[in-house]
């Protein structure tokens, strides 16, 4: 079935939360340049992000987002993949972080934030603005919500998210929702400066 | 403000911030985040903040100590919930098993595969004992797997290159080393009933490999194997150790464990680094880097000369019959596979077709997933112009390689063959939908459009082409040609010059040269044409590398003479072309010398050349396009149309697709004897024919082109279709007005022009 002709503001437009991809894929298929341009900054941005928070390390991550960028925008037009061009895009770069993994030295995605943070502190430096701050910000919200500070050092020692549902005994809807009024406290302590 | 109305994601923010997310939550979070602008962003925002609570020893300090007061409160607290969380699935399970009891509802899983008995893929295997990523002994050792199993008759193994086919239909990078879940899924589509998966988990002081053969349609593990030898060296001996262990973990027929099991290397190689370069040429050849192919199995036989393989890649690459020799020479070394494919080649390299075609058919017998099988199949009968054939085996290619783009090439041209343009177009269009930023497909939907007589398109995928590469000389060839049917002629000698400029080898430039005095003498600037032929050949003289060119201008330049009426000088050099005993590949000019001798007035010259020719063994068998038109000369100047038409037909056919300047010469004159047989439809027809087709072919002979559409003009005329033979004397008329004015045909064609004017 032939897409809506949907004009590009619509899949910009700020208020709805939707950024549509697929249409962008659809769009760009079309030799649309516009739309080639945005689905290229919106993956680029999306494959930092998420390259940045499986690998660690910034500059594998840079060049991990840049090489499934460079798969996708040379092969989008080969086929059409069965399960959809976003999910596609999503597993080019799963197999480009997979592959890391399996040529680095390092031991696999799924190792224990423990060794994660041993094995990168080297490649990290504290903001000296930031930090101090989210030290006032950090005890203001376990005095609110202490769980959170249960869950976060249940994790450093590395208990995986279903063993720690277990030892709190909570559902895992419920270790969400924690860590999510959490979240929503931290963002308005670093915002306003308290809570 | 961006917004997720999702509340499940949006909760699940900071879980995926702090790495806190379950595996199939992470992914659909991930996934999520795509389309989802506001998630997206927020995590984006708090990235460094996220990663100052996992990362900063002092923060890490203030939680652990706030975490110590929490847990004894926690404990204190009673645990209500827990009996619900417990009480509600069991009694959803009761309630289930009471609903369908009564109905006798079976759930049986949906996903069983369909495999075929003893179908096996290969899983690459892991290197755990070497971290270098260079070192390749894992996927040597596949290979090695793929290739001893497969001589088995009761098993059929997947090869590697179907295995990258269905990685590349996934939309997944072509690399040997793939995830588990990647193998499972590959298997599944290749349909196959195991899976062998493994790794060399120690290389030094003896080397181990574990696998595991998992059954396909459960997933599980129905037998492990390990196998160790004690240095490297023996990878091949260790190979033939699994493949026993495989074999019987199969549960196979106790015939397959007594058929003979010839050792890996005798069907391979006795050097693991040969093996090494041999697979890196395999790989390169498959992703057609032909020069990086060409080199890696150039550097295997350096190490072991015998490896027929490499010989038979080589041959493929080099297109010489040295190597295809050499392979048939070593051909015990090969698996059966490849024992199927080199007597295929080699029966190929002699003109046995059938035999060819017989060997590849035994092939895909024994090997139903090779799909090379069937496109060299497809081939062989798309050369004897069986193209309904050719294109059933190429429609099975796509069937196991749905992105196999030159099998797309192929079909479009094998429908262009039989006139087929839609499905010829539908095929080019394919192979563009598959390689969109390569500049092949373009050039070659330009050549469909041109041998579909639509100049303006082929213009613009020409373009196309050279948007994409620039330096693609073929398509700035073509594109110069396209500009000189269309009488653009300065286009058509800039396009061409860029084109020779390009093409490094003297082939590209002396054909370029050739098709740029085409902007010359098309137009009847012939002393120009003239000028410029005898620089090339004086300059071509001093490059001896270039002189085996010479007769090719040599026979434009008699044309051109023969045209300007001197028909003797027009024979004395072409004459004097062939019997320079210095020259090679001349040959061919054998036809229009005795043509010219013919209408010079040399007839026993004529009749003595044609018959120590026809006494040649050689020549009646590798010479029979210009024997035929030899013949249909003297039949032509005897006025024995019926002859001369049928020596022409036959020269047409058995040119058509390869040595076309005689065929464009034969269809000249087969359209000149139907008319002076006073058959003037079938003139016609012949002359629609090959005025058709817009290519390099044509364009070399552009005196007679033009002339040609004279000629289709008198035929016209005979028939009563005068608005035709108006157009084509028209055309004709100004496409030569730089002719001199008592030119034969000029006058001629004036007069009947004027004639149907006036009698309309």
């Amino acid at each position: 079935m032939p897409l809506p002709n949907v004009s590009l503001s619509t899949y910009m437009e700020k208020s709805v939360a939707k950024l549509h991809i697929e249409s962008l894929f659809q769009s760009a298929l079309k030799r649309e340049k516009s739309a080639e341009d945005e689905l290229f900054k919106a993956l680029t941005a999306r494959f930092q992000v998420i390259a940045q928070k499986r690998v660690w390390d910034g500059q594998d991550a840079q060049e991990i987002a840049q090489d499934a960028l460079m798969t996708v925008f040379s092969k989008y037009r080969e086929a059409t993949p069965p399960m959809g061009y976003t999910p596609w895009a999503y597993k080019v770069l799963s197999n480009k972080i997979l592959h890391y993994y399996r040529t680095t030295a390092r031991r696999g995605e799924k190792m224990l934030v423990t060794d994660k943070i041993e094995l990168f502190s080297a490649s990290w430096t504290p903001d000296p603005v930031l930090e101090p701050q989210l030290k006032e910000c950090i005890k203001k919200i376990i005095k609110a919500n202490p769980r959170y500070a249960r869950i976060l050092i249940n994790h450093f020692h590395g208990f995986k998210p279903n063993e720690i549902c277990n030892k709190m005994t909570i559902t895992t809807a419920n270790f969400y929702s924690i860590l999510s009024r959490a979240r929503s406290l931290l963002k308005l302590c670093l915002d306003k400066g308290d809570i | 403000m961006n917004h997720c109305t999702d509340k499940r994601f949006k909760e699940m923010r900071h879980g995926y911030e702090l790495g806190l997310l379950n595996e199939k939550d992470r992914q659909e979070f991930e996934l999520h985040m795509f389309d989802c602008e506001a998630c997206f962003e927020a995590i984006a925002e708090t990235h460094n903040a996220s990663r100052h609570i996992l990362q900063s020893p002092e923060i890490r300090s203030i939680i652990n100590d706030a975490e110590q007061a929490e847990e004894a409160k926690v404990k204190e607290k009673p645990k209500p919930a827990r009996i619900w969380s417990t009480l509600i699935p069991v009694a959803a399970i009761v309630l289930l098993v009471l609903i369908l009891k009564p109905w006798k509802i079976e759930i049986h899983p949906d996903d069983t595969a369909i495999a075929s008995e003893n179908r096996l893929v290969i899983a690459c295997f892991a290197n755990l004992a070497e971290v270098d990523t260079a070192n390749r002994m894992g996927e040597a050792v596949s290979n090695l797997l793929i290739t001893d199993l497969a001589e088995s008759h009761y098993l059929q193994v997947v090869s590697s290159q179907r295995v990258y086919d269905l990685l590349r239909s996934m939309g997944l990078p072509e690399e040997c080393q793939i995830d588990p879940e990647i193998s499972t899924e590959i298997a599944q589509r290749a349909n196959a009933k195991w899976l062998l998966t493994g790794s060399i988990i120690q290389d030094e002081p003896e080397m181990v490999i574990v696998s595991q053969l998992i059954d396909v349609s459960t997933g599980n593990t129905v037998a492990t194997q390990r196998v160790s030898s004690d240095s490297i060296e023996s990878i091949f001996s260790l190979v033939d150790k699994l493949t026993i262990e495989v074999k019987q973990d199969l549960i196979l027929p106790q015939a397959a464990l007594d058929e003979p099991d010839r050792m890996v290397a005798e069907v391979t190689t006795n050097s693991p680094e040969a093996y090494a370069y041999f697979l890196d040429g395999v790989s390169n050849n498959n992703k057609l880097y032909k020069a990086d192919a060409a080199d890696a199995f150039r550097a295997a036989l350096e190490l072991d000369s015998t490896i027929a393989m490499a010989y038979y890649y080589l041959s493929e690459l080099d297109k010489s019959s040295e190597n295809i020799d050499k392979a048939v020479q070593y051909i015990d070394n090969a698996s059966q596979k490849g024992q199927h494919y080199i007597r295929s080649r080699a029966a190929g390299y002699k003109g046995e077709h059938e035999e060819a075609i017989a060997e590849l058919e035994a092939l895909i017998k024994r090997f139903p997933d090779e799909k090379q099988g069937y496109m060299l199949i497809g081939n062989y009968y798309f050369k004897q112009r069986k193209t309904e054939r050719a294109i059933e085996y190429y429609k099975k290619t796509i069937e196991i390689d749905p992105l196999s783009k030159l099998t797309y090439n192929q079909m479009a041209y094998s429908y262009n063959q039989i006139g087929d343009f839609q499905r010829s177009l539908w095929a080019i269009n394919k192979y563009i939908e598959i390689a969109p930023n390569e500049a092949n497909p373009y050039d070659s939907r330009g050549e469909i459009y041109a041998k579909m007589g639509m100049l303006d398109e082929s213009i613009d995928s020409y373009r196309t082409a050279l948007q994409i590469k620039p330096t693609f000389y073929d398509s700035w060839q073509k594109l110069g040609i396209m500009y000189l049917f269309k009488g653009e002629y300065n286009k058509a000698d800039s396009c061409l010059s860029v084109a020779k400029n390009l093409g490094s080898e003297s082939k590209i430039q002396s054909w370029s040269n050739l098709l740029i005095l085409a902007c010359y003498s098309r137009p009847y600037k012939l002393n120009q044409a003239m000028k410029m032929i005898d620089d090339i050949i004086a300059n071509q003289k001093a490059d001896k590398s270039a002189k085996s060119w010479t007769h090719y201008y040599s026979l434009y330049k008699a044309v051109i003479l023969r045209e300007q009426g001197d028909i003797n000088a027009a024979f004395e050099l072409l004459n004097a072309e062939v019997n320079d005993t210095t020259n090679k590949g001349t040959i061919f000019l054998n036809g229009y010398r005795i043509q010219f001798a013919l209408e010079s007035g040399r007839r026993q010259i004529a009749e003595e050349v044609l018959q120590k020719l026809e006494s040649d063994k050689i020549i009646q068998k590798k010479g029979k396009s210009f024997l035929g038109y030899a013949k249909g000369c003297l039949a032509f100047y005897d006025k024995n149309y019926d002859e001369a038409i049928q020596q022409f037909s036959q020269t047409m056919k058995i040119t058509a697709d390869e040595n076309r300047q005689d065929y464009f010469a034969s269809g000249i004159m087969l359209g000149q004897t139907y008319i002076l047989a006073d058959e003037y439809d079938k003139a016609i027809q012949i002359y629609n024919e090959i005025l058709r087709v817009y290519d390099a072919d044509r364009a070399l002979w552009s005196i007679w082109d033009v002339q040609a559409h004279y000629y289709l003009g008198l035929a016209y005329q005979n028939s009563n279709l005068d608005e035709m033979a108006i157009a084509q004397y028209e055309y004709f008329l100004e496409v030569w007005e730089n002719a001199p004015d008592d030119h034969e045909l000029i006058t001629d064609a004036r007069i009947r022009l004027s004639q149907l004017r006036k009698n309309p």
